[in-house]
């Protein structure tokens, strides 16, 4: 018994360590080739270590800020992602929160139909989109001027996401008992007072899962800043690590520099609170 | 006598208008206060969202099933474009659907998402699993494991790109030659066939889109997205009592039964939010292939992009985004009702 669980015990550890070896060796490998001068990353045999050694790569993102240098277009990029991420998620949140409360709370007839539309819309495949809003805004929306900014990529992105944000949202108010608002309410609180003051903070870490996922979804998105924003004024930092990507000439250690910049603030806010995440996707699942 | 009848009936018939007119005032009332009131904020709060769907989901929606249903082009000159839509009918449709290359797409694209699914519900479990267990570095081995989903996917791409490198110093291929297992590089992103020496499952999996190239692509995309399926599925193993396990094993079931019977059964609902979120991502997958491909591994995405933007024909860019539209929404609809079901029940 005792020898069956100790093989039970290697065999265990040894899908841990092969898991984890999975998961490390090639983020392992991207720093590592972040970390070399070009001539490293094209030798054979090829060097698991950083030789020859350099910084450069990550110090060419910020220091020589000229025109169209590679530290003006990697900043560029990163406050156009910051602006859109971070509008698209406040965005998302105010109008998304609010949506779901009412199909939460309100007696209206149709509103499982509502919010199915709305979640039905969140799958819609990017492409069924880009196309047409591409054409609307160099056509007929020509005179807003819209095409190639960071204002048209926020009301799209919101398109991608309001429908996750009002299902997920939606769980939470209904998992808080209607008894809880009545009670404020006898008490002589309004609806909206009720809503702020009592309801709002106990769904805050709903609130905190979907403004984080809307967050890291906005972040990593690529295909609309292709599309719809490809000149340098609004392009983000996906598209700006496509474009490292020369056609000839591959320069791979600066292609890991930016991109594991660009990974940091994902990488941050899913250590921290990965957990609000997960909590948040499963709601909907496990609310009853 | 005459006189007092028609008092009578004028008596009546201002009556029963009366209770009409207070019927309709009561009805006005009702609809004016549901519009104010208690029921003003609900409208209040509802209608933002509600017409950010209108303009951003539907009136697009509808904009490309017209554009999917004439000749369109736009031509941009001096920064305003303009768009020709000359009404062909169904015509788009009818030569996508006679188009091999389109059902070379839609193959890919099957066998990308369900290769992919086979993966997350075998692999994606057992890692679940695994991550249940009592074991020394739990705690830290639970975070590792999570980082991949956090890495951009065009990052993931890149990266994957270096690791696949068809030369030398790809690492794939480095590992592979320094460990005696291939003598020469493989192109591993190269549409190449699989199976070389067995002809009919060689070109069986060819007809189906599982190229070396297609595989890489799921290997790739799966390193980046197996940790959200683990731990979502990881989140459900939780929340099985204990109890079920214990009472299992008094009655001296095994493990598998244990499984069978207890975790995979109780794992139902999240394995549907899992099923529902992946497959809409998988079917739309874009990033990874477009960056490691180009046009060369067309998907349904890449196939409905490269027609508008890289042929200008609008028309049946639209009309394939519309059949993807209509195969995910189709999909979308069953998850959900049996997720619905699970949930009734």
């Amino acid at each position: 018994m005792t020898k069956r669980l100790t093989g039970k015990r290697v065999l265990l550890y040894a899908c841990v360590l092969l898991v984890t070896l999975w998961t490390l060796a090639p983020i392992y490998f991207l720093i590592i080739t972040s970390l070399k001068q070009y001539v490293g990353t094209i030798t054979y045999p090829l060097s698991w270590l950083p030789t020859p050694f350099t910084w450069n790569n990550f110090g060419v993102m910020f220091t020589k800020y000229t025109q169209d240098s590679i530290s003006y277009r990697f900043l560029h990029a990163l406050m156009n992602s910051l602006i859109a991420s971070s509008s698209t998620t406040i965005l998302n949140l105010v109008f998304g929160s609010a949506a779901a409360y009412v199909l939460s709370r309100a007696k209206i007839r149709g509103k499982n139909a509502i919010t199915m539309i709305f979640l039905a819309s969140n799958l819609l495949p990017t492409v069924a989109l880009i196309i047409p809003f591409y054409v609307l805004t160099v056509t007929y929306l020509n005179g807003l001027n819209l095409y190639d900014t960071n204002t048209l990529l926020v009301i799209v992105y919101s398109s991608f996401s309001l429908g996750l944000v009002i299902w997920i949202m939606r769980g939470y108010f209904d998992s808080i008992p209607l008894e809880l608002e009545e009670a404020a309410r006898v008490d002589g609180a309004t609806r909206m007072v009720s809503l702020v003051r009592i309801i709002l903070p106990l769904t805050a870490p709903g609130i905190l899962a979907t403004g984080l996922l809307t967050f890291l979804t906005s972040w990593d998105n690529f295909v609309l800043p292709l599309v719809l924003a490809p000149d340098s004024s609004a392009y983000n930092l996906p598209f700006f690590i496509y474009s490292l990507n020369g056609q000839y000439l591959h320069l791979n250690n600066e292609i890991a520099a930016g991109g594991l910049l660009s990974a940091i603030p994902p990488v941050l806010i899913v250590l921290f609170f990965g957990r609000y995440i997960v909590s948040g996707m499963t709601a909907g699942a496990v609310k009853g | 006598m005459l006189s007092s009848a028609i008092v009578r009936v004028v008596e009546r018939v201002s009556v029963s208008l009366g209770t009409r007119k207070s019927l309709l005032s009561r009805m006005w009332h009702r609809f004016f206060s549901s519009l104010t009131g208690e029921y003003l904020w609900f409208y209040l709060l509802l209608i933002p969202s509600i017409l950010l769907l209108i303009l951003v989901v539907i009136i697009p929606m509808v904009f490309a099933f017209r554009m999917s249903l004439g000749n369109t082009m736009v031509t941009i000159l001096g920064g305003k474009g303009n768009l020709s839509m000359q009404w062909v009918g169904l015509q788009n449709y009818i030569q996508i659907l006679q188009n091999p290359n389109f059902w070379q797409a839609f193959r890919d694209t099957l066998y990308f998402t369900v290769v992919s699914l086979l993966v997350e519900v075998t692999v994606g479990v057992g890692l679940a699993v695994l991550m249940n267990q009592q074991f020394f570095g739990r705690k830290i081995f639970r975070v590792i494991v999570f980082i991949p989903w956090a890495i951009p996917t065009i990052v993931n791409a890149m990266l994957w790109g270096m690791v696949f490198d068809g030369d030398n110093y790809g690492a794939l291929n480095d590992i592979l030659l320094q460990l005696h297992i291939i003598s020469s590089p493989i192109v591993w992103l190269n549409p190449s066939p699989l199976f070389t020496n067995i002809p009919w499952l060689s070109s069986f999996m060819n007809w189906m889109g599982g190229s070396v190239a297609m595989n890489s692509m799921i290997v790739g995309d799966e390193w980046r997205t197996l940790p959200i399926v683990a731990v979502l599925l990881l989140a459900g193993l939780q929340t099985i009592p204990n109890e079920y396990y214990e009472a299992a094993k008094v009655e001296g079931a095994s493990a598998w039964r244990q499984f069978r019977a207890i975790t995979f059964p109780l794992l139902g609902p999240i394995m549907s939010i899992v099923l529902i979120l992946r497959t809409m991502q998988l079917l739309r997958a874009f990033t990874l292939i477009f960056t490691l491909q180009q046009y060369g591994l067309p998907t349904l995405s890449i196939n409905a992009y490269q027609q508008a933007f890289s042929f200008g024909n609008f028309g049946s860019g639209s009309a394939i985004s519309f059949l993807i539209g209509i195969l995910s929404l189709l999909i979308a609809v069953v998850y959900i009702n049996r997720l619905y079901k699970e949930e009734m029940s």
